[in-house]
Order: C-alpha cells, then sequence, then structure tokens
C-alpha cells in the first residue's frame, strides 16, 4: 500500500488530498497493509505482510525463510513505524482543522453578538462584513478548486496533466482563468 | 445511518481489547483482498480446500437437495465436488459449516493444529451465515445472492469494477480478518486488554530457545500494534477532551488527556 524508500519518507503521500486519499483507500480495504518488499507486485511473492485493523487488531505473515532476517525484517517494522508516525501526524492535521471549523467558526460570529450587545453597532456591523468577505473568499476557492476537479475528471486527466499540457492546448481562456 | 453509527461504535470498543496474531508462511504474495462479494468467495473457496485436504467428502455436503448432516462422516457419498458450487449466499456457508462440524467428529487422526484450524472455520461460517442473512435486501439489490464466481465476475464486468456489496466498518473489519488468515496456523497470539491484562498464547514448537527470533518478531508486531492503538486513542482524546473544554469552560479546548505512545525507539 505504501512504497517509502526511507523512514523519513511520508509514506502517505504529499499534499492533503491525496494523503486523505490513501486513508480513505484504507478505510474502505478494513486496515491498513504495509508489504515487504515495496513496491511488489500483486503476484510478486512477499517477504512480511502486516495488517493492521482499526480496532488495533493485527494478523502479521511472515515468510519462513525470512523469518531469520533481521535487515530485512528491521527495515520492515522501520517502514510501518513511519506509516504510523505520518498517519499521527495527518491525525494531528485533522483535528485542528475539525477543532478550528466547530470550535473558532461560531466564535467568530458570536463575537459580533457581543459588540451588538454591548450597544457597539457600528462595530458589530463591520464585524458581520468582514466575516461576510471571509467567508465568500473561502466559498470562491472551494467553487474553483471544484470546478477544476469535475473538469480534469471529466477529461479524463489528473490535475497536473491538466494543468501542465492540456492548458494551453485546448481553451487558453479558460485554462488561464482557472490555473 | 443508525447501523453505520453502531457499527463505528463497536469498532471503537474493540480499541479496548487488542489482538496481535503472528502467521509464518511458507509462501505469500501481495495480492490485496479483492472486493467484499469477492472476498466472501475466496473465503469459501480457502476453507472449502482446507476441509476436502483433510479428507471431507465436500460433494455430499454440496449436493442438491437437503443432505443429512446428522449421517457419520464414513456413510458420506464420495462425489464429486466442484467449486462452482460455491456462492455468495448463507447456504454455501450453512454447508462448511456442518462439513466443518462432521469434519471435527469424524476425522480421525486429526492433527492438533487442524482441529484448531476446523474449529475456525466452524466459527467463522456461523458468522459469515448471520452476515449474509443480514445482508439479504443488499445481495438481492446487487443481483449478487446465490451467484458464483464465474457469475459474480459478469456483474463484476457490467458494473464497471465498481465494488458490488458495501459493508459497514464492523463487517469490513470482520471480513477482512478472516481473509487474511484463512486456514493459515497462528504460531504467536496476544490478546492485551485495557484493565492490563495481557495473554500471549504460543505453539509448543515455537516455545523453544532456538526460536528466538519468532519471539523478536511477535514483539514488535506487539509494539507496532500498541502504536497504533495510541494513535487511535490519542484522536478519540483529544476529540472527547475538546468537547469538555468547551462545554466545561476550558480556555485551550484542544488540550486534551494525552495518551503516550513511545515514539521511535528501537528495542
Amino acid at each position: 500500500m505504501t512504497s517509502a524508500s526511507t523512514p523519513a519518507a511520508r509514506p502517505l503521500g504529499r499534499g492533503l488530498w491525496t494523503r486523505l486519499r490513501a486513508v480513505a483507500t484504507m478505510l474502505k480495504s478494513g486496515g491498513l497493509v504495509v508489504i515487504t518488499p515495496p513496491g511488489a507486485g500483486e503476484d510478486d511473492s512477499a517477504d512480511v505482510r502486516p495488517l493492521i485493523q482499526f480496532d488495533g487488531d493485527m494478523v502479521t505473515s511472515v515468510a519462513a525463510a525470512r523469518l531469520g532476517d533481521r535487515e530485512i525484517l528491521e527495515q520492515h517494522f522501520a517502514r510501518v513505524r513511519a506509516l504510523l508516525a505520518d498517519l499521527d501526524r495527518l491525525r494531528k492535521q485533522l483535528l485542528t482543522f475539525v477543532v478550528v471549523v466547530i470550535l473558532l467558526v461560531p466564535s467568530l460570529w458570536s463575537v459580533g453578538s457581543l459588540f451588538a450587545s454591548a450597544g457597539w453597532d457600528w462595530a458589530a456591523i463591520c464585524w458581520a462584513l468582514a466575516l461576510h468577505v471571509a467567508s465568500s473568499g473561502v466559498i470562491a476557492s472551494v467553487v474553483v478548486a471544484a470546478r477544476r476537479w469535475i473538469l480534469g475528471r471529466a477529461l479524463g486527466w489528473g490535475r497536473e496533466e491538466f494543468g501542465v499540457s492540456v492548458r494551453d492546448r485546448l481553451f487558453p481562456d479558460e485554462a488561464a482563468r482557472l490555473f | 445511518m443508525a447501523d453505520f453509527q453502531e457499527s463505528l461504535r463497536t469498532v471503537a470498543r474493540d480499541l479496548f481489547n487488542l489482538e496481535i496474531n503472528t502467521v509464518i508462511k511458507d509462501n505469500m504474495t501481495a495480492r490485496k483482498m479483492p472486493d467484499p462479494a469477492n472476498a466472501i468467495l475466496d473465503i469459501a473457496q480457502i476453507y472449502a480446500t482446507k476441509l476436502l485436504e483433510l479428507g471431507v467428502p465436500l460433494g455430499y455436503a454440496f449436493a442438491e437437495g437437503d443432505p443429512d448432516f446428522q449421517k457419520p462422516l464414513k456413510a458420506w457419498s464420495k462425489e464429486a465436488f466442484s467449486y462452482d458450487r460455491l456462492a455468495v449466499g448463507d447456504d454455501t456457508f450453512g454447508r462448511l459449516r456442518w462439513a466443518a462440524v462432521a469434519g471435527q467428529r469424524g476425522l480421525e487422526n486429526l492433527a492438533a493444529d487442524d482441529r484448531i484450524v476446523v474449529e475456525r472455520i466452524t466459527r467463522n461460517c456461523d458468522q459469515l451465515k448471520s452476515l449474509l442473512r443480514r445482508l439479504e435486501d443488499s445481495l438481492k439489490s446487487a443481483a449478487i445472492a446465490g451467484e458464483n464466481r464465474r457469475g459474480l465476475n459478469e456483474k463484476m464486468t457490467s458494473s464497471r469494477s465498481r465494488s458490488l456489496l458495501h459493508l459497514d466498518p464492523e463487517d469490513l473489519t470482520v471480513l477482512r480478518k478472516m481473509w487474511e488468515v484463512g486456514v493459515e496456523k497462528v504460531v504467536m497470539q496476544s490478546v492485551i486488554q485495557l484493565d492490563g491484562d495481557v495473554i500471549t498464547r504460543i505453539q509448543r514448537r515455537y516455545a523453544e530457545q532456538d526460536q528466538r527470533h519468532v519471539f523478536e518478531f511477535h514483539e514488535k508486531s506487539v509494539d507496532m500494534s500498541v502504536r497504533f492503538w495510541g494513535v487511535m486513542a490519542n484522536t478519540v482524546a483529544v476529540f472527547l477532551g475538546s468537547l469538555a473544554g468547551v462545554f466545561g469552560g476550558n480556555r485551550n479546548p484542544t488540550k486534551a488527556p494525552k495518551v503516550v505512545v513511545p515514539e521511535n525507539e528501537e528495542r
């Protein structure tokens, strides 16, 4: 599932979207599997194949021939540790995001009510306007990102291909506006 | 939705109980688990192969009609068995279950290892039977109820390889484990409970001094499982801590009780 060459790498990939997709794939398959050797194909033989499930249970299968090979096993467990560390990083990022959305956004709106209750109507109006502009910016970014994603999917290209090779050839005006 | 929530709750409850299994195989591949419907058929196929290997005449168990499973194993007719008889449905696992029970009772000189595997087949077939009964409506709406591998592959082609069967997290976790373990012999197993109890089971022949590398391997697996548990437990702790902070007036709600997990130390 992952192909990190060194323990320091980010086994889930780079970019939040890629990382979230990696986790979604794990969720859909009922657990994490880190196969050694990395990059082994479906029919290639595997040395170690642990399954870590989301309830914490683990099933580790090891090839009898590799059981005494300390180097391979060390490398394998280093990769699993790197994956878990990366998963932990992603968890922290997501929790921060959730906490900000759940806690901070309503708090921002409630500041306006505080101004109003204190009799500072002008401050409440300014605050509401500022929030409106900020939230419009966020919504606009989401709409643009969604549109770019839908166009990319509809044309059957990945975002990067779409951005680099297609924008100048097919519809430069539209592409220039989007990218 | 309520089922999904209950299923998530069950997965969370299972966090209180870690089970770490180590399996040694002569050969294995990097094959991923297929979609749930094919995984169910994979499990049926693996169980059938094992029972045939042990000498259970599956042709009788899968004969048309309603075979008498109370008959002693020796009296079962030796008709040919076809894997095409294995289908996505509770009937397949009901027949496999009875064949396994008959094997436990009737197979003479069944090795201790194999007896455990046959018991596992019986237990898992029971679970799969009840799972498939619960999913009866989903199987019918996906038009895969009672389909064998060939039928399923045709449906998969027409569905453009979209998954035909969707399972909730709890069922997927159970299915995944059954698929992964199959009929392999578990050489070491550790069960860690939240109250601090740790139970480790070791197959007698791996308990010798010269099998130290197996111990080390299992120990590292336990370490990984505990680390992962730490990640999951931290998620729950931070989330609950945040909520407690909101309702309790904590100024810094993101600070929650932290579950300490050892970081990257080498043993």
